[in-house]
């Protein structure tokens, strides 16, 4: 008998009881009143300074090296995105790091709200910044558009991909640590590859650029995932 | 107002830490006891919604606990908690009555009456981090009665606290189970034996007792100094 007839065959043997007052008991809970918007809006008022002065470094430091040194800052900016995605993704964990999450479960909006209104908002944040970025990488190189943004989004996808991938299995502050360290290495690969493989960048590889990039995006959107449903229940 | 706990059961791995407990609680005082490990921190938990039960349900008035309607009604003061280190105790509740979806002003009203309330009164706009232990449970028990819940659930509440606060604790405690349903969770019987309405005993995973303090006494007392020695019965 599989898992599916046996509950319809529980449901039609007990009748579950009509809940007792229930009508009653809504009407005189003293609901509370913001909506959705508001906390949301709230909720940005919490985030970490730290989340957005490091996307404001990341875009001085491109519009300094391409207008002001009319430099090429596709490689300086596809280092500096890693510090973008760790501040993310650092931002997503707060709550598990400082033990916030057990208190924040239990409240109307619960924890799930609190993790999906962050990661909206500095998601948001750091796609206009991505976009600004691009811009400013594109200014200076002989890349075309497309090819700056690939080069550009690529180590910031792999490091959310690892980072959260990380964050599955080491908690706290060790896996801050282990984050980091990730962000860094990614960070000095995008470095190494423009200096030194700089082939790797000609536009009959591009291809191999974007399967990258729809897989990290993929990654992502599972990982998230499976961060979500952990919020609706502790172990 | 009435609390149902039907039949719910949770293992962990090889070790069942709540074996098909049934109850029905109405408004008044509860006082949990039972000696570590004897699944007290599980109970409590299944009740907040923080873990769901493996078999069972737990309601209030019809609504399964998790759901928005039942975490608007709960205060609940975990065993341990965290906050964010910029955190003043102000802030915290504050952070807290948003998450409880209170509008800004009425949480600050109600933040500003409990640190009164529970002797905070000058600590509001210092740092958490510079707080005492005993100052920390009872901002922990200050934001579980923000929303004015209709449910309380407090794990080891007096963790923590000296004589005097302790004291102040049971004053407390009982003036609320006139306005809703409390639910304390010790294995010091002091701390309730004045205070609750009934007195509930775990012993491994089960419900072994349950009844009025004035009922079994004597008995109450040689059972919890043997199962928790001298500072289960006379702290």
């Amino acid at each position: 008998m599989t898992r599916k007839s046996w509950k319809k065959g529980l449901g039609e043997a007990f009748e579950a009881p009509a809940p007792l007052r229930r009508t009653e008991f809504l009407r005189r809970l003293d609901r509370p009143r913001i909506s959705a918007g508001e906390f949301v809006l709230w909720q940005a008022a919490y985030i970490n300074g730290w989340s957005w002065l490091v996307s404001v470094l990341v875009y001085a430091v491109a519009v300094t090296g391409a207008m002001a040194l009319e430099m090429d800052m596709v490689w300086a900016i596809s280092a500096l995105t890693p510090l973008l995605a760790l501040a993310l993704v650092s931002e997503c964990r707060r709550s598990e790091r400082h033990g916030m999450e057990e208190l924040e479960i239990t409240t109307r909006f619960s924890l799930k709200s609190v993790i999906l209104a962050r990661l909206g908002i500095l998601g948001a944040e750091n796609l206009a910044v991505l976009c600004l970025l691009v811009h400013m990488g594109a200014r200076n190189s002989r890349m075309g558009m497309v090819q700056t943004g690939l080069c550009i989004l690529v180590p910031f996808l792999m490091t959310t991909f690892l980072t959260l991938c990380v964050g599955q299995r080491l908690r706290g502050q060790e896996g801050v640590y282990v984050s980091a360290g990730i962000a860094a290495s990614v960070s000095l690969g995008a470095y190494f590859v423009h200096r030194e493989l700089p082939a790797l960048y000609q536009e009959g590889r591009m291809g191999w650029w974007m399967a990258g990039a729809v897989l990290l995006a993929v990654g992502i959107v599972r990982q998230y995932g499976r961060m979500i449903r952990r919020t609706e229940e502790l172990s | 107002m009435r609390l149902a706990i039907d039949r719910v059961s949770k293992q962990y791995k090889n070790k069942i830490a709540v074996d098909r407990i049934s109850l029905k609680l109405d408004k008044g005082v509860y006082g949990l006891l039972g000696e570590n490990g004897a699944g007290k921190t599980t109970l409590m938990r299944m009740i907040a919604g923080v873990v769901r039960p493996d078999s069972g349900t737990v309601s209030l008035d019809g609504i399964d606990a998790g759901q928005e309607a039942y975490r608007a009604a709960l205060g609940y003061l975990p065993q341990d908690f965290g906050y964010y280190p910029e955190f003043t105790g102000e802030e915290f509740l504050l952070y807290m009555g948003a998450l409880k979806g209170m509008p800004r002003a009425e949480a600050r009203r109600r933040a500003k009456e409990l640190l009164e309330l529970m002797g905070l009164k000058n600590m509001g706009c210092r740092r958490i981090k510079t707080f005492s232990g005993g100052m920390r449970q009872r901002l922990g028990i200050a934001q579980a009665l923000l929303n004015r819940p209709g449910l309380l659930v407090l794990d080891e509440p007096t963790k923590g606290l000296d004589p005097r606060e302790r004291a102040h604790f049971r004053r407390l405690m009982e003036g609320l189970g006139r306005e809703g349903i409390v639910i304390l969770s010790t294995h010091i019987l002091s701390d309730v034996e004045h205070v609750a309405d009934e007195i509930l005993i775990m012993r491994e995973g089960r419900l072994a007792y349950r009844g009025k303090w004035e009922e079994g006494r004597g008995d109450l007392e040689v059972f919890c100094m043997e199962q928790f020695g001298e500072e289960g019965a006379d702290e």
